[in-house]
């Protein structure tokens, strides 16, 4: 049995802890390696890092910036992508102190699964059938071809669900989606619905399941229309290709600097922007059909030479 | 005998530079070596002090940019030998991408010529003046009166000329209308008068630009330029003559009227030259030599050898002509100024640790002050304060940093590091920036979400490129008669009742600056700021996103398949993203759902504009910058330039110049123009 007369001697060695337990992958992981010693000692030194495969993983100066602290080093670097937990090791490089090489843990959560979401009209009408594309991604670069998700309304029942095809979104290599038709909410107003990823169980490591709030604006069926005329308050020219938001409906000027937008009575904010102008922005109730005259003004940004010489 | 013959070598060869091409060619077999000087011109070893120095001249001048080139010529012009020591690799500092917007008055002879309806005497002006001769009616007095009216604020209620030096204004405003003749007898041509600069008073217009007339050669003593040295030959595509892409000048010439800083910069250089200044490039200026440490003249400098070499390539670069270089590559060098040293290296913008003194804030080195690629990492480093205060100088209106309404912006150039200054492929420094921005105006930044370092929103998006008003003149009108009348020194120009109604400055840039969950101890950097969209971005806007206006090399623009890929990219890409932008997707989540709400409760973003979901892939981030343009704080001087000490005397054999100066909150070129004339007309005539 032990007592505190027969207490082992313990020379200068490593503490070094990572910070946080679990850290996501590719995330930034600190790690603190504290020189403990005996008896107050003045090392200079540095701290090297090795990874699970060996590899140095970085290096960091022992310094005391809060003396009679123990002496750190710490280390803030991206983490690696393979989840589960490693064995590091760390070893001080010091003419001044001779001490062991340190083990140390550094757990890396499963693999995240993106999910993106596109293509949902800003403005529903109640009861149609609407479109949605959804697309699953590793980001850790594991090939989701395939997997599965669920789309739960409001109230968090399942909807629909599916998977995604085996081909990626045109202009990237792994983003792999579906594109689904779905029945719209038969109420007016915001609804918040979510799409979860759910991970394969093929899949070579662990992966974690993914939410994420997909919105949508349902609305009554159209009652009048809204004919936005923007012009430049300069030159009165038609401005052409203004993007028109009336929130929620969105539409475009055409070469004749017109926009014509479907909706509700209501009330509304009307918005016509375009570089280089300032954004036109009009409220008012709508309740007939009706012309609005958008006069855009130049956003005339001082040129380099006007600002400075 | 021998001394004289090298003197008439070096004037015979100057003589023989008579166009840009010619001269180019010329100024290459003429590059000075420091073998070939001697005599009165430069004297190896000369015994002066214990230490012996490596090159004597007349006059040093420290900075070859818009006060040190004209000092140059100016002590030149009065007989002195002349040496500019500059740390780039070729001349005219921020003279050389600035817009040539150049400010004095006074009753300046271009003032006078456009009061008069006449053209230039080349005749190459062909519109009529663009200002009234009411608004071009200046005296001294006058300009005098304008820049130290204590009663004038600006948009953000700061009052940039009350805290103005006196003394030097006074010598400022005298020496304006000889500063502009100046520049004329040295090949510089000025467009009509249009409006005056920040700075130079409210009262009158007091501006014209540089320009060159677009020609089949370029050739400064006729004033012409080609197109491919303009810049302008192809639209994505500028020259090692001009860094910056010339602009149209047409509404203030006429037509094949080219304006920017080239036509100024490259004149005066071409002056320079001509006219036997020797010059010492790739050479940082380090300290100043004292005869003791806080008495006695200055006496020399010491200066370090720091190439500027082609990243890739890995030659030095060189400067676009060489007439009057001295290539030495010796590590340090000590050299003497029988006459006087001149400190025109700039101010402090490119050290943020210096800044920082102002707003810590700003202690970040990501953001780099503008023109940075063509400076280099030397420049606007506060070596001429760091040196002067060595030595015993003071400091002249330190906290007028703050007073220029624009001195800190952010730029709406997105997705490179050097967002202020524009420049194209072609330049030998553009391999520094590696992308010529995006310029997305004040409109674009509606179509996107700005998040910083962790990938947190910190502001109304579209009003962070908003900057407020100039102190031109009172209601920003830009130009006398168009805005309020101002009458000079009256109390109500700052009444809390005008202050309320002009005040109009939007505080993104603090936001953006400000400490988040990834600042840390010690100096809780704010971090870069990222712009992200998506696709449909892209397909309302049409920018676009390709060499050269970005760079997926570069760290300042990112493409990415997912979300969470895309702040995986800017992580590990990015040279100053220090943590993950760990919150990124799910702003991105929340901001969707505003969106979809039509309403934006953190910022108030449907307030301004519209906004627009972030969901359809691929999705984008580029780089948002602070930058930080120019110093107004520095080194105190008096009429003559010299520079003051703690004890309110010059200190013998000192004279400084431009943004080292502090004292004169007046932006860009007029004042470093003028100073530098006052600066090189006494230096020369020290015993």
């Amino acid at each position: 049995m032990e007592t505190e007369d027969q207490e082992v001697e313990v020379g200068p060695h490593l503490v070094v802890t990572a910070s946080p337990e679990q850290v996501e992958p590719f995330g930034e992981i600190i790690l603190t390696a504290r020189l403990e010693t005996p008896e107050p000692m003045d090392v200079e030194g540095e701290v090297v890092f090795y990874d699970a495969s060996g590899a140095e993983a970085g290096r960091a100066a022992l310094a005391g910036r809060y003396a009679p602290e123990p002496l750190t080093a710490k280390l803030e670097r991206m983490a690696p992508s393979e989840p589960g937990s490693q064995t590091w090791t760390a070893r001080l490089e010091s003419d001044d102190c001779d001490c062991e090489e340190a083990e140390f843990t550094v757990t890396i959560a499963p693999h995240p699964i993106s999910v993106t979401v596109w293509d949902i009209p800003s403005a529903i009408e109640q009861g149609i059938t609407f479109p949605m594309t959804i697309g699953l991604k590793c980001p850790c670069g594991c090939e989701v071809k395939g997997w599965s998700f669920r789309l739960l309304n409001g109230e968090g029942q399942e909807i629909a669900a599916g998977t995604v095809g085996d081909e990626p979104w045109p202009g990237t290599t792994s983003l792999f989606y579906t594109c689904i038709d779905l029945d719209a909410p038969s109420v007016e107003g915001h609804h918040e619905w979510a799409v979860v990823a759910l991970p394969s169980e093929e899949a070579e490591v662990p992966h974690a399941e993914r939410k994420l709030a997909v919105h949508l604006n349902v609305t009554r069926a159209p009652e009048v229309t809204l004919r936005i005329e923007a012009f430049d308050a300069a030159t009165n020219a038609p401005v052409p290709k203004a993007k028109v938001v009336v929130h929620p409906y969105r539409g475009w000027t055409n070469e004749e600097g017109v926009a014509e937008v479907r909706l509700p009575k209501g009330a509304y904010t009307v918005f016509v922007s375009r570089a280089p102008y300032f954004a036109f922005k009009s409220n008012g109730e709508i309740t007939e059909d009706m012309t609005l005259r958008a006069e855009m003004f130049e956003d005339r940004e001082y040129s380099v030479s006007e600002l400075w010489a | 005998m021998r001394k004289k013959d090298k003197e008439r070598r070096l004037e015979e060869e100057a003589k023989k530079a008579l166009s840009r091409r010619e001269f180019f060619k010329a100024g290459a077999a003429a590059g000075v070596s420091a073998a070939a000087l001697g005599g009165s011109v430069a004297v190896a070893s000369a015994d002066h002090s214990e230490e012996a120095w490596d090159y004597e001249y007349d006059v040093v001048i420290c900075g070859g940019g818009c006060a040190g080139i004209t000092a140059a010529i100016r002590a030149r012009d009065s007989g002195a030998s002349v040496l500019v020591v500059d740390q780039n690799y070729d001349l005219g500092g921020r003279m050389l991408h600035s817009g040539s917007f150049l400010s004095l008055g006074g009753g300046d002879p271009i003032q006078k010529r456009d009061m008069a309806g006449e053209a230039d005497a080349e005749g190459f002006i062909t519109v009529p003046p663009v200002e009234d001769p009411a608004e071009l009616d200046d005296s001294v007095e006058l300009l005098f009166t304008d820049v130290t009216d204590w009663s004038v604020v600006d948009g953000k209620a700061q009052s940039p000329y009350r805290y103005n030096e006196r003394e030097m204004m006074r010598a400022w405003a005298e020496n304006c209308p000889p500063t502009r003749q100046f520049l004329m007898d040295n090949y510089v041509r000025f467009t009509r008068v249009s409006g005056t600069h920040g700075g130079g008073g409210l009262s009158r217009a007091r501006a014209p630009y540089c320009f060159l007339m677009l020609g089949d050669k370029t050739d400064i003593k006729a004033g012409t330029i080609t197109r491919e040295d303009a810049g302008v030959a192809d639209f994505e595509r500028t020259s090692p003559f001009a860094p910056v892409q010339m602009e149209d000048a047409t509404q203030f010439v006429g037509p094949d009227a080219v304006r920017n800083g080239v036509a100024l910069a490259r004149p005066l250089e071409f002056s320079a030259r001509e006219k036997g200044v020797h010059f010492m490039l790739h050479r940082a200026f380090i300290d100043l030599i004292r005869e003791k440490p806080f008495e006695g003249r200055v006496t020399g400098i010491t200066a370090e050898y720091r190439p500027r070499v082609h990243p890739k390539s890995g030659e030095r670069l060189e400067s676009f002509w060489q007439l009057g270089n001295i290539d030495e590559r010796r590590p340090n060098l000590r050299i003497r100024a029988r006459k006087a040293v001149i400190l025109a290296s700039g101010g402090h913008a490119g050290n943020p640790e210096v800044r920082s003194m102002f707003y810590p804030a700003m202690r970040d080195p990501a953001f780099p002050t503008s023109g940075s690629a063509l400076q280099g990492p030397g420049g606007q480093d506060a070596t001429a304060l760091k040196a002067a205060l060595k030595i015993g100088a003071n400091l002249a209106g330190m906290q007028q940093n703050l007073s220029y309404p624009t001195t800190y912006h952010i730029a709406t150039t997105l997705g490179t590091r050097d967002a202020y200054t524009n420049m194209m492929p072609g330049h030998p420094t553009f391999v520094f920036r590696g992308s010529a921005g995006v310029n997305v105006g004040n409109a674009g930044f509606e179509e996107f979400i700005a998040v910083n370092q962790v990938g947190k929103r910190f502001f109304n998006e579209v009003r962070l490129p908003k900057r407020p008003a100039g102190n031109r003149y009172p209601g920003d009108g830009a130009a006398p008669g168009r805005g309020l009348e101002h009458k000079p020194l009256d109390w109500r120009n700052c009444s809390a009742e005008w202050i309320r109604q002009s005040y109009n400055y939007d505080h993104g840039l603090d936001a953006a600056l400000a400490m988040n969950e990834g600042s840390r101890a010690p100096n809780y950097y704010s971090g870069p700021i990222w712009a992200i969209f998506d696709e449909d971005a892209i397909e309302r806007t049409g920018w676009e996103l390709r060499f050269p206006y970005v760079n997926e090399e570069n760290g300042y623009f990112f493409k990415a398949e997912s979300i969470e890929d895309l702040a995986a990219k800017i992580y590990a890409r990015h040279p100053y993203q220090r943590v993950p932008l760990a919150y990124l997707g799910k702003t991105i989540e929340t901001w969707n759902g505003y969106v979809a709400a039509g309403a934006d409760p953190e910022f108030e973003r449907e307030k301004d504009a519209p906004m627009y979901a972030i969901s359809k892939p691929p999705f984008y981030a580029l780089s948002i910058m602070v930058i930080w343009h120019d110093s107004y704080g520095g080194l105190r001087c008096n009429g003559r330039q010299q520079v003051i000490d703690m004890e309110g005397k010059p200190i013998p054999g000192l004279y400084a110049g431009g943004e080292a100066v502090g004292g004169f909150n007046k932006h860009g070129l007029g004042k470093g123009h003028v100073q530098g004339f006052i600066a090189g007309t006494h230096a020369a005539q020290e015993g």
